[in-house]
This record gives C-alpha cells, structure tokens and sequence, in this order.
C-alpha cells in the first residue's frame, strides 16, 4: 500500500467525523426551529393539529386586533392632520383674498396720486 | 382486485409512501449493524481509515438508517396530503447516509484504484442523491431556503 493513504485515511476519518457532528448540530437546529416557527409537523392526529390550529387562529387573531387598533389610531391622526391642513388652507385663502384687497386699494389709490 | 394488489394495499402507509426509501433502510441497517457488532468489515475501510475510523463510519451508517427509518415511518395522510410528521429526523438520516456513502466512496477508490471505479460510483451516487432528496426536503419545508 502507498505510504501516503494512511495519512489520508486520518484526514478521511476526520472530515467523516466533522460530518456527523455537523449532521447532529442541524439536526438539534431544524428541532428548534420546527419548535419556535411552526406546529404543523408535531401532531399525530387531527384532532392534536386541530387544536394547534385553534391556538395558531387565536393568536393571528389578536395579531389582527392589535394592527387595526394601530390603523385606527394612525387613521385618526391622518384626519386630525387633513382637518389642519383644510384650516390652513382656508387662513391662506382667506389672506390671499385680503392681500389682494390691499393689492388693489393699494394700486387705486396709487393711480388716484399719479 | 388481483392479490398482489390485495397484499400491498394490506402494507402500512409508510411502506407504500416511499417503498425505494425503506428498500435503502433495509439494505443499510443489516450492512451497518454486521459493521458496528464486528460480524463483517470492509478491507478497505480497515486499510484506509485509521483503528477508529471503520467504527466511527459504521455507527454513521447505522444511526443514519435508524433516523432515516423513523423519520419514513412518520409519514400521515392529513386532509389528504402526505406529511411527514418527524422530518429532522429523516433530515438527519439522509444527512448522515449521504457522508458514510461519500466516505466510502472515496476510500474505495484509495484503496482499489482504478479497479474500485464501478463500486465508487455507485456509492457516490447514493450520496447525491441522498444529498438532492436533503437539500430539496429541507427547502420545501424551511422559511429561509423556500
């Protein structure tokens, strides 16, 4: 036998043992994520994926409350900010129509001296 | 109905699911578990791979099939889809069948040459494709390779 494959048989044995280590710490990894992330592979019957599914609803459930509650309050605001705007825009007009008034006594006045 | 097609409709699901996959399970466990008692051990492995190595690739093989065999036996038909109820576990199978194939493989070919091509090849292929059915079941099934 070649001297050198003794050699690479330790680098073999160790690459295969890297391996395997490495196959159990996914392993431990996709067991926490299926724990953390989902339910649906846990069950073993329908009426066990039933109430996991009951749990799942009642959680987007609330999920769902709480994001309308904030498009509420974010659409209250929104008004509260256009009712704000529509004032402003009447002042403006308003003193629009004013400097324009004053504009035009201004200018009769003016043409009256000259 | 023909009793061939009585006597495999009377198999379990799991062994109608995936017939191939537990035909690999039964050709992997006897071979590993000879391997692991010291009933019958490969001369390559024995020549290649230091004293620790050939057990170390047995106990690969043989922890590898009895996932792979757990996570085949977890298939359930649930509202009319197959689902695989233990799948890390088969995940781990195929993870560690795919490197003791790949090992062996390349071991074969150190020790044999040229002459261990033929077995080499076949051992490679049963890691890709253990490797292909891994990384696609992985993918279908997590958020970040979906």
């Amino acid at each position: 036998m070649t001297a050198w494959i003794p050699t690479i048989g330790v680098v073999v044995a160790a690459l295969l043992g890297g391996g395997i280590v490495r196959a159990f710490v996914e392993y431990a990894r996709n067991r926490q994520v299926g724990r953390l992330e989902s339910h649906q592979f846990d069950f073993s019957s329908l009426r066990e994926m039933n109430e996991i599914m009951k749990k799942d609803l009642a959680g987007v459930r609330e999920e769902l409350a709480q994001e309308r509650a904030l498009r509420r309050s974010v659409e209250e605001v929104l008004a509260r900010v256009r009712e704000e705007l529509d004032q402003e825009r009447k002042l403006r007009r308003a003193l629009e129509v004013r400097v324009a008034e004053l504009e035009r006594a201004a200018g009769g006045t003016h043409g009256q001296l000259g | 109905m023909s009793l061939s097609s009585r006597l495999v409709r009377k198999l379990p699901l799991w062994v109608r699911a995936n017939p191939m996959d537990v035909m690999f399970v039964f050709l992997g466990l006897p071979t590993s578990l000879a391997s692991v008692v010291g009933l019958s051990q490969s001369t390559a492995l024995h020549h290649v791979l230091p004293w620790w190595g050939p057990r170390l690739w047995s106990i690969a093989l043989l922890a590898g099939c009895v996932a792979y065999l757990i996570g085949v036996t977890s298939v359930r038909e649930m509202l009319g889809a197959l689902v695989i109820v233990r799948l890390p576990a088969l995940l781990l199978g195929l993870h560690l069948i795919s490197i003791a194939s790949l090992t062996y493989a390349v071991v074969v070919l150190m020790f044999a040459g040229w002459s261990g091509l033929v077995p080499a090849v076949a051992y490679l292929v049963v890691s890709l494709g253990t490797w292909v059915r891994r990384v696609d079941l992985r993918g279908r099934y997590s958020r970040e390779d979906r």
